[in-house]
C-alpha cells in the first residue's frame, strides 16, 4: 500500500515539474519569434522609403513644380506681361510661358531667343530650336498686339551649384525692372534654389544611410522593380545565393542558384498580385536554412496615389534558431527519458514484489527496496534540478543570503565527500585562509549545493591516486590573485582573464583544484550550458548525474553576484572556482 | 534427461527494470544473460548465442539499433529472435529497427513482465 502511495506522489510531482518546465520553454520561444516578425515589418518599411527616395534625386517633377509655384505667385510682387522659364532636361529643354496679358508671337520669339542666348552664355553651349519643348498658358497670343519687348529681366536657376535653366519676366512697358523688382526676383529664386539644393542633399544623405544599412544588413535583401529587374542586391544576399563575384545581377541568377528550392519569380508575382507579404518557412539553401519574406513595395507619392513599384525579398537565416530548436527538443526528450526509465523500473519491481512468488528471501527483498529507493531519489533530484533551471530561466530563482559561517560549510562538505574520495583512492582536503571573516552573507544550502556539485565532479573526473583540494581565500579589489592564494598556502594561480578577476570587488574566492584528466578547450565554453551537459558525464563514468549541476551552480553563484569559471588543460587537471562578494 | 534451459539475453541499462525482468524470466524457467550497454549486448550475443534477445533502444556506449545491426551482420545473428524494448516517443527508431530486422517491438511502459514472459514462451515454443 505504502509503495503505491509513493508512486502516485512521484507521478504527480513529475507531471507538475515537467509540465511547468515545458510551459516556460514554449512561452520564451513564442516571444522570440514574434519579435523577429516585428523587426521584419520595420525593415520592409525602411526599404520602401529607400526605393521612394531613390526616385527623387536629380531632374524630376519637383524642380518644375517649384518653378511653377514661383511663377504662379510672382505677379503679386512684380508687374509683367509674360513670365517664362526654360528648364534643362536630359533630352530637351522645357520652355513654359505664362501670359498675363496677350502679346504677339514675335514678342514670345524675342523672349525665347534672349533666353536661349542667356542659357548658351551660362553653359557655354549652343542650343537649337528643335530641342525646345514649348508650352503656353494664360492669355492668348494675339498677333495684332504689335508692342515689342521693352522691359526684360533674366535670372539663372541654379541647383546644387549647377545651372538648370533660366527664369524671365518681360513686358511691353519700358523701364519696369529696376533695383527693387530685380532684388525681389533674385531673393525668391535664390530661396527656392537653396531649398531644393538642401532637399536634394538631405535625400542623398538619407539614401546613403539607408544604402549603408541595406548593405550591412545581415539578412539578404533583393529588390526588383515591376519588370523583375534587380534594383538592389546587398552583399548578404549575394553570399546566400552564391553570386558574390558577379557585377550585374539579374533575376535569372537567382532562379539558377536557388536550384528550384524556392520559386522566387512565382512568389514575387503572387505577392504583387495579392498585395500582401508572403512568408515561406524553412527553405534549405547550401547547408543553411532560411525563412523568406516576399513583399510588394509601394509608393504613396506617385500621381495615382498608392502604387506598387516593385517587390522585395528578404532571406532570414534561421539555421541557428533551427539548431536551438533541435537542441531543445533533444534536451526535452532526453529529460523525459531520464525520468520515465527509472519510474518504469520502479513499477516493474513493485509488480514483481506484489506477486510474491518470485522474490522469496529477505536479501533479495532488501535489494529490490534498495533499487526502488535509489531510482526514486535520482528522479527527485532530477525534478528538483529541472525546477531550479526553469526558475533560473524565467528569472524567478531566488537565494536568501544571511550571515553564515563559511568555514563550517566548507568543512562539512569536505567531510561529506571523504568516504567517496577514499573509495576512489583520491586525497581530498581543504585549505582555508585564516583571514576570512567568521560571518559572511550567503545562502547556506544553495552554496552548499554549489560545493557539492563541484567537489563531486572533481572526484568523478580525477583518476585513482589523484588529489582534490578545496581552497578558500580572501581577495581585495586589484590584488594579485596568485599572491593572495599563495599567502593562504593555496598553490594556485589563474591562467587567463587575470585582469578581469583581479578587478573584482572584495570577495572570497573558492577554487576546487583537481589533478584529473582536464577539459579540452573547445568543450569549456559549453560546460555551463544546459543543452550540452548530459552525454559527457555519462560517457566518462557511466554514472548518472543530472547533468544540470553546473548550470544551476552558475545560477546560484550569479544570484549572489559572484562569478564562476574554470581553468583547465587537457591532461593537467582542472580548477573550477567561484566567488562570494563580501 | 534434463532439458537445457533456453537462454535469453537482456540488454537494458536501467538497473531496476533489468532486475525485475531478469528475475521474472528466470523464475519462468529461462537462463538469463545480462548486458548493460550495446557493446556488451553484441559481445555476449556472439559469445553465448542466446535463443532470444530483448534489446533496449537507448543505452550508453552503443545504442540498441546499432547493436541490432551488428548482430544481424553476423552469420549466426542473421535469424535470431530480437525484440526491441522501447518507449512510445521513439516511433521513428522503432520503424528503423523493424526495417533492420527486429522481429517485433514491445513498449516498455505498457508491457508487464509476465506478458513479456508469455511472449517469449510463445516464440520459443514452450508452454
Amino acid at each position: 500500500m505504502d509503495i503505491l502511495v509513493i508512486i502516485i506522489s512521484l507521478v504527480a510531482i513529475l507531471a507538475f515539474g515537467v509540465g511547468l518546465f515545458l510551459f516556460i520553454q514554449t512561452k520564451q520561444l513564442k516571444k522570440t519569434f514574434s519579435k523577429k516578425e516585428q523587426e521584419m515589418g520595420r525593415r520592409m518599411y525602411e526599404l520602401a522609403i529607400l526605393k521612394e527616395l531613390g526616385d527623387r534625386i536629380g531632374y524630376s517633377l519637383n524642380v518644375q513644380n517649384i518653378v511653377d509655384i514661383i511663377t504662379g505667385s510672382l505677379h503679386q510682387f512684380i508687374e509683367y506681361d509674360v513670365v517664362s522659364y526654360m528648364l534643362l532636361q536630359p533630352e530637351k529643354i522645357i520652355f513654359k510661358v505664362q501670359l498675363e496679358e496677350s502679346v504677339s508671337r514675335k514678342f514670345i520669339d524675342d523672349v525665347k531667343n534672349r533666353m536661349m542666348n542667356s542659357l548658351s552664355a551660362l553653359l557655354n553651349q549652343e542650343f537649337k530650336n528643335d530641342q525646345i519643348d514649348e508650352v503656353l498658358v494664360g492669355a492668348i497670343v494675339v498677333d495684332e498686339v504689335e508692342e515689342p519687348v521693352r522691359s526684360f529681366f533674366n535670372i539663372p536657376l541654379v541647383i546644387a551649384g549647377n545651372v538648370v535653366g533660366v527664369l524671365t519676366v518681360a513686358d511691353t512697358k519700358v523701364g519696369l525692372y529696376k533695383e527693387e523688382e530685380t532684388t525681389i526676383l533674385y531673393k525668391i529664386t535664390q530661396q527656392a534654389s537653396q531649398a531644393v539644393t538642401r532637399l536634394q542633399e538631405v535625400i542623398k544623405t538619407e539614401q546613403g544611410k539607408l544604402n549603408a544599412m541595406v548593405e550591412s544588413m545581415t539578412e539578404g535583401v533583393v529588390m526588383t522593380d515591376k519588370d523583375y529587374r534587380v534594383v538592389v542586391a546587398n552583399p548578404a544576399v549575394r553570399k546566400t545565393i552564391g553570386i558574390e563575384d558577379k557585377k550585374d545581377i539579374t533575376i535569372f541568377d537567382f532562379i539558377d542558384h536557388l536550384e528550384g528550392k524556392f520559386d522566387i519569380r512565382g512568389k514575387l508575382e503572387e505577392s504583387v498580385k495579392l498585395d500582401k507579404m508572403l512568408i515561406t518557412e524553412e527553405v534549405p539553401l547550401h547547408e543553411r536554412y532560411y525563412q523568406i519574406f516576399v513583399s510588394p513595395v509601394k509608393s504613396s507619392l506617385g500621381i495615382k496615389g498608392e502604387e506598387i513599384i516593385g517587390a522585395v525579398v528578404i532571406f532570414h537565416d534561421i539555421t541557428h534558431e533551427k539548431e536551438l530548436t533541435k537542441m531543445r527538443k533533444n534536451f526535452t526528450s532526453m529529460m523525459v527519458h531520464e525520468l520515465r526509465s527509472p519510474l518504469d523500473g520502479i513499477k516493474k519491481m513493485v509488480t514483481v514484489l506484489e506477486k510474491g512468488d518470485i522474490v522469496k528471501d529477505k536479501q533479495t527483498q532488501k535489494e529490490y527496496y534498495g533499487l526502488i529507493h535509489q531510482n526514486s531519489s535520482n528522479m527527485l533530484d532530477l525534478v528538483n534540478d529541472l525546477l531550479d533551471v526553469a526558475k533560473l530561466e524565467s528569472g524567478k530563482f531566488q537565494v536568501r543570503p544571511v550571515p553564515n559561517d563559511l568555514r563550517k560549510l566548507i568543512t562539512e562538505s569536505e567531510q561529506f565527500f571523504q568516504s567517496s574520495a577514499k573509495v576512489a583512492t583520491i586525497m581530498l582536503d581543504s585549505v582555508i585562509d585564516k583571514q576570512i571573516p567568521t560571518e559572511i552573507q550567503f545562502d547556506y544550502s544553495r552554496i552548499g549545493q554549489v560545493l557539492n556539485n563541484l567537489i563531486s565532479n572533481a572526484i568523478k573526473f580525477t583518476f585513482a591516486g589523484g588529489k582534490v583540494t578545496i581552497g578558500v581565500f580572501l581577495h581585495k579589489k586589484g590584488g594579485e590573485i596568485k599572491k593572495e592564494a599563495n599567502g593562504a598556502c593555496i598553490a594556485w594561480a589563474p591562467t587567463n582573464n587575470i585582469a578581469e578577476l583581479e578587478n573584482l570587488p572584495d570577495c572570497i574566492i573558492i577554487p576546487i583544484i583537481d589533478t584529473g584528466r582536464g577539459i579540452a578547450a573547445d568543450k569549456i565554453s559549453t560546460l555551463f550550458n544546459k543543452f550540452t551537459q548530459i552525454d559527457p558525464v555519462l560517457e566518462f563514468t557511466g554514472m548518472k548525474g543530472t547533468g544540470l549541476g553546473l548550470v544551476i551552480a552558475k545560477g546560484i553563484v550569479e544570484s549572489h553576484h559572484g562569478v564562476i569559471g574554470v581553468f583547465s588543460k587537457e591532461g593537467a587537471g582542472s580548477t573550477f572556482y567561484f566567488t562570494i562578494p563580501i | 534427461m534434463e532439458k537445457t534451459k533456453k537462454k535469453i539475453l537482456i540488454a537494458e541499462d536501467e538497473p531496476a527494470t533489468m532486475r525485475a525482468m531478469a528475475d521474472s524470466i528466470k523464475a519462468a524457467g529461462f537462463e538469463v544473460i545480462k548486458a548493460t550497454d550495446g557493446e556488451q549486448a553484441v559481445e555476449f550475443a556472439l559469445r553465448d548465442h542466446p535463443d532470444c534477445i530483448l534489446m533496449d533502444i537507448r543505452m550508453p556506449k552503443m545504442d540498441g539499433l546499432t547493436a541490432l545491426k551488428r548482430i544481424r551482420k553476423n552469420e549466426w545473428g542473421k535469424d535470431v529472435c530480437i525484440t526491441i524494448l522501447t518507449n512510445i516517443s521513439d516511433s521513428a527508431k522503432v520503424d528503423e529497427a523493424l526495417k533492420d530486422g527486429a522481429f517485433e517491438y514491445l513498449i516498455k511502459a505498457d508491457w508487464e513482465v509476465d506478458k513479456i514472459v508469455k511472449k517469449l514462451k510463445t516464440r520459443l515454443g514452450i508452454e
